[in-house]
């Protein structure tokens, strides 16, 4: 008979629903958590690995959890190359407001899609700021030139 | 003969060592205990169920715990069939085990 038949033959059994959910009783009392219910989902599928898999879609949830938990929808972040400062100011994982070098960034020369922010050069500038936006909230760019000082 | 499958052979080998007070938490702590892995209950009633339709283990209604809120366990006990096919797998393992003769 297939397991889920007789999953289903051992449901409508008094003796063996007694049974099943006594050994249930008994690990409940000493078990953690995730283990037990690891144990009650292997229980009603009758995987012999499930309780791994619960445990390891436990973890990743819980670091899930975590990850979104360190990343708050709001947040300003302020970093530094060879041409100077800039500010980007996130909400979630997108970039809303921008400062560069001091100055407010116009929303016209703030370009974002897929994963990737451009803030375009204004007058004077040497050239764009790309800045690349990591899923986990952290991002990277590639260092502009220092700027020359105006010659006088 | 039943021919039985590895984690069949260690089920009949734990229930064989609780002599007759095996139940489906004792024998899974036992299995745990000895192969140093983490097993799933379902895995283990799933194969007592197999092993109980081939006639190699015999099971009755044992006594309730209150750690089981009253309830009763089901004991599993390895029939002479059951053993009689341990018997037979440990003598595959030997004789698979065992050096090959000379040939001359």
């Amino acid at each position: 008979m297939p397991d889920a038949l007789s999953l289903v033959a051992w449901a409508l059994n008094p003796d063996r629903r007694e049974e099943v959910i006594g050994d249930l009783c008994e690990l409940r009392a000493r078990e953690s958590v995730a283990a037990f219910w690891g144990d009650v989902l292997g229980v009603c599928l009758r995987a012999p690995r499930l309780r791994r898999w619960a445990g390891t879609a436990a973890a990743l949830l819980l670091l899930g959890v975590a990850v979104m938990a360190r990343d708050p929808r709001h947040r300003i972040v302020t970093a530094r190359d060879a041409a100077g400062a800039f500010v980007l100011e996130f909400d979630g994982l997108r970039v809303v407001r921008a400062t560069l070098d001091g100055a407010p960034v116009a929303a016209e020369r703030l370009v974002q899609e897929n994963g990737r922010v451009v803030i375009r050069g204004g007058a004077g500038n040497a050239g764009d700021l790309n800045i690349r936006l990591r899923p986990d909230g952290s991002f990277y760019w590639r260092s502009r030139a220092p700027q020359n000082p105006p010659t006088p | 003969m039943s021919r039985i499958g590895a984690f069949e052979e260690l089920v009949l080998l734990a229930a064989l060592g609780l002599d007759g007070s095996g139940y489906g938490v004792s024998i899974r702590d036992e299995l745990e205990a000895e192969t140093g892995e983490t097993i799933s209950l379902g895995a283990v009633y799933a194969t007592l169920d197999r092993l109980e339709r081939k006639g190699l283990v015999r099971s009755t209604v044992g006594s309730a715990t209150a750690e089981r809120g009253g309830r009763r366990k089901r004991v599993y006990r390895v029939s002479a069939a059951g053993a009689a096919a341990l018997r037979a797998m440990q003598r595959i393992r030997s004789q698979l085990g065992a050096p090959a003769p000379a040939r001359t």
